[in-house]
């Protein structure tokens, strides 16, 4: 019977209108922003005047140049080795925290989530002060008599980018694995077990379809800031080592910036990182099914 | 008081029409899923009827929110404000009510003794067990001296012996205070220990509304027959009607029953409803001065520790079930003849039910 | 499975835990360290790093501004977010709720930098200026998923029962939310609050586009970064992790207490 709004219709009021301003703050500065950058991204620049209209002058540039063809396959490349790595360590983590740790799974969760309040410029900085060719991992290999001259690859590569925002985003990629495994109840591992199962198989078969909406979150994560990150390149990677989302920044707050070809970039970089999570997450349920 | 709704259009409650007088307690006794909640809900205002009134006191309050009207809700599970002491939880309605400070001071400690909680004041409601919680819901709802206390299952999440305890307590409270109560349960044995009256609900509808022994003895439909205690079941055809005896024709033998006051007509099916309670045995087969009599062999012997349930096989697919003190049971054993006898008035004949 | 607790997973617990802060520990070695370039072995300890941080005249300026800046996001997050989780929380609808908590989370899944410059262009299309009102903006929206997560995980426990006592016991609308809403719901906005600051503390990239040629903390770190080493990086970073740990620090005990109330 009753008809749900009328019920504690006050209340009801009172907490939907309690929800506007922050919806129109989500719409005014969320939303809106990203038309007028979708806008932008079709208009044109002349001796940095910007020229209203509908131009896909800057999309074009974006895919035929071969220079942001060659940033756009290193983004994608360095994106998916970080999440390579991150993924799979954040799974077992998380599946210790749970099933290993049991209750100071808690406790090592915190640990593993306060890392991310140290300071991000500040991370990104220390990697560089440990993998810097005078830095703190080649001094004391030296120091110690192992190398004689300072391994080279460590710094301005991208390896050091790897390394480095594998670190940044490892926790991010922990906890939505870790409230996934949660869900888990120990009896399912335990029912594949006396019925045979081998570990592979368990994990195959149970814990990562089980844990498929976490894995895929700690996916999104992983590459999709992996693949936005501007900061960690232009500390640790060399010029052999910048990502895509360098030269979008560069049009932005540089010399010769190009905003409206910045835009267009950024959402270039956004469909591909979006076409690329979606094929791999079909990929991940698509291996699991067999 | 008197309370009267109509409904037409609904889903949850269909035609429900019903008064409920002042100073009575009354239950809405039903299964889950058979409106009686969202009835209670519609009382105290947190729900509109989509069609009918509400009428307190000869006041329509239909439209009134909940803070206006003259009742007030114990909560199934307390609903206690967390972040307030026992007494800042009785004191909140005459707070709002802004009442004196020392009056309110004096009222708490009033409901404090009437819940039997003196001294337990100062705690947070973390710190009660589960019969404390709901007896300081009981407490914060009297407190601002209700026309009438609606209570919604406030003694289902409590274990037997606290609930059995709690039903007394509520009921002397009741008594004492002299307020009406509408009480929501699904547990009929609560409903006939407290109520002065109680309305039974099935589907959305109150299928019956009586005294509490009016309803154990002469339910009106097999649905009210099943659901409050246990009970035999025959079906039938009826025989004849004469005066205010009425007689069932069984596959069984032809028993007879007063009449109740379903309209049954010569030549329907109807259902005869025995209490087990109510059956009396006697080893052998042979005549009994009783009212009405069948013979079979007994099938099943249950012990139940208060009581003994004895099962007689009267045809192959029929048995009649028969309750009888431990001792009455003595050198009973399967397969024995008996008889099995009742008084005509113990029986109950109304409609077979579509189903 | 079962109480098989060998030395591997502890080993491997360590080391990814090794990862995650040997860039801490190093920042907070060589903060106190004598020797400017950042190697083996350490020579001496001092503190001069830190007088000289300070020394920097930017600094106190980056200082205020930044706090100013984690003040504002605390505040309106923490309400945005509070009244937008508590509608969210309230909606009967599962379906409505599920899109509507997943719209909010929005903008931590957007890569920082198309925050940034989105609201750069925003701004300029506004004709306003760059400046510490834009990068407020980029804080709050940047920080708000994150408030509305944690509050919504307090939320689900909210036992809305308890506002239709209030209401049934004589409390208006307005009084059962004064009364009984908001006092329960206290420690978590707070607890989302002081994360939201610490989130603007540390935010970097949709500032970095929007604040123009004003300074915060972590601007004013990049641009010494830029420049090569100076130890007084590691001192300011010091000083800013301190801040940081104990912002979620006290965000957690805050919403720890209100559920053992």
């Amino acid at each position: 019977m009753t008809n749900e709004p009328s019920t504690q219709s006050g209340q009801a009021r009172l907490t939907l209108a309690a929800m506007i301003p922050a919806s129109v703050f989500y719409a005014a500065f969320f939303a809106v922003p990203m038309v007028c950058l979708l806008v932008l991204s079709f208009w044109t620049t002349k001796s940095f005047v910007l020229i209203p209209g509908f131009s896909l002058a800057n999309y074009v540039k974006v895919f035929t140049s071969p220079l942001y063809q060659a940033l756009m396959l290193r983004t994608v490349g360095v994106a998916l080795a970080t999440t390579a790595i991150i993924v799979p360590t954040a799974f077992a983590l998380a599946y210790c925290m749970r099933f290993v740790f049991e209750r100071r799974g808690q406790l090592i969760l915190q640990v593993v989530l306060l890392s991310l309040f140290s300071g991000y410029l500040v991370r990104i900085y220390a990697w560089r002060t440990i993998l810097g060719k005078q830095g703190l991992l080649n001094s004391t290999l030296e120091w110690t008599g192992l190398i004689n001259e300072p391994l080279e690859f460590l710094i301005y590569s991208n390896f050091a980018v790897v390394v480095t925002l594998s670190g940044l985003l490892l926790p991010l990629a922990v906890l939505p694995l870790y409230s996934a495994m949660l869900n888990v109840p120990r009896d399912h591992l335990e029912a594949a077990r006396d019925l045979g199962a081998g570990r592979l198989h368990i994990l195959r078969t149970v814990l990562v379809p089980m844990t498929l909406p976490g894995l895929r979150t700690a996916f999104a994560f992983s590459f999709l800031l992996a693949a936005g990150d501007f900061v960690t390149p232009s500390l640790v990677g060399g010029t052999q080592s910048m990502l895509i989302g360098n030269i979008v920044a560069d049009q932005f707050r540089g010399i010769g910036s190009n905003w409206p070809l910045g835009a267009a970039m950024a959402f270039v970089v956004v469909a591909i990182m979006l076409a690329v999570y979606l094929s791999t997450t079909r990929l991940i349920r698509w291996v699991t099914r067999w | 008081m008197g309370v009267s709704k109509l409904f037409g259009d609904t889903r949850a409650l269909e035609h429900i029409d019903f008064r409920v007088e002042d100073g009575e307690f009354v239950s809405l006794l039903g299964a889950s899923g058979c409106g009686k909640s969202t009835l209670l809900r519609i009382l105290a205002g947190f729900e509109r009827p989509t069609t009918g009134t509400v009428q307190i006191y000869q006041q329509d309050v239909t439209q009134w929110p909940p803070e206006k009207r003259p009742t007030n809700l114990v909560f199934q599970r307390g609903a206690l404000f967390p972040h307030m002491t026992v007494r800042e939880n009785i004191g909140y309605s005459l707070k709002l009510r802004r009442w004196t400070p020392s009056r309110i001071d004096a009222r708490i400690e009033e409901m404090l003794a009437l819940v039997r909680l003196d001294g337990l004041g100062d705690r947070a409601p973390s710190q009660l067990s589960g019969g404390q919680a709901q007896r300081v819901a009981l407490a914060r709802a009297l407190a601002s001296e209700p026309r009438v206390l609606l209570l919604d299952e406030p003694l289902s999440a409590l274990d037997l012996k606290l609930r059995q305890q709690m039903q007394l307590e509520l009921r002397a409270i009741q008594k004492r205070l002299g307020a009406t109560f509408v009480f929501v349960t699904h547990d009929q044995t609560e409903a006939l220990v407290m109520s002065d009256r109680i309305a039974i609900m099935n589907n959305g509808r109150i299928v019956q509304y009586g005294t509490p022994r009016d309803i154990y003895r002469r339910p009106n439909s097999v649905f009210v027959s099943d659901f409050v205690g246990a009970t035999n079941l025959l079906s039938g055809v009826v025989g004849s009607i004469d005066g205010e005896r009425i007689v069932l024709q069984t596959a069984s033998g032809a028993f007879a029953a007063p009449k109740g006051t379903e309209q049954l007509r010569k030549g329907e099916r109807a259902v005869l409803s025995l209490r087990p309670e109510a059956v009396r045995l006697h080893p052998g087969t042979g005549r009994t001065a009783e009212g009405s009599s069948v013979s079979g062999n007994i099938a099943e012997i249950i012990f139940q520790g208060n009581c003994v349930r004895i099962g007689t096989q009267i045809l192959p697919d029929a048995t009649i079930w028969a309750e009888l003190r431990d001792d009455e049971a003595d050198g009973l054993t399967p397969g024995d003849p008996v008889t099995l006898s009742w008084a005509e008035s113990a029986a109950a004949v109304m409609k077979e039910e579509p189903q | 499975m079962v109480r098989r607790t060998g030395l591997l997973p502890a080993v491997f617990v360590g080391i990814v835990v090794v990862y995650l802060y040997a860039p801490i520990a190093v920042i907070v070695l060589f903060s106190v360290t004598t020797s400017p370039r950042l190697s083996m072995p350490i020579e001496g300890l001092t503190l001069d790093w830190y007088a000289n941080a300070f020394s920097n005249p930017l600094m106190s300026t980056a200082l205020q501004n930044s706090l100013a800046l984690a003040l504002v996001s605390a505040i309106v997050s923490g309400a945005f977010g509070a009244t937008l989780s508590f509608g969210i929380v309230a909606l009967k609808g599962g379906r409505m709720r599920a899109a509507l908590l997943s719209a909010s989370l929005l903008p931590a899944i957007v890569p920082l930098l198309v925050i940034g410059i989105s609201l750069a262009v925003f701004f300029r299309a506004l004709g306003l200026p760059q400046g510490l009102f834009n990068s407020a903006v980029g804080h709050i929206i940047v920080s708000l998923p994150f408030v509305v997560l944690t509050m919504n995980a307090r939320l689900e426990t909210f036992d809305f029962s308890t506002l239709e006592a209030a209401r049934d016991l004589g409390a208006t609308p307005y009084q059962a939310f004064r009364d009984i809403t908001f006092p329960m719901i206290r420690p978590s906005i707070i607890g989302a609050a002081l994360l939201a600051a610490a989130l603007s503390l540390d935010e970097f990239v949709v500032t970095w586009f929007n604040i123009g040629n004003q300074q915060t903390v972590p601007v004013l770190v990049w641009g010494l970064m830029r420049r090569g080493v100076d130890p007084s990086i590691n001192a300011i970073a010091t000083l800013l992790l301190v801040l940081l740990v104990g912002l979620v620090v006290a965000s957690n005990l805050v919403n720890r207490k209100k559920s053992s109330a």
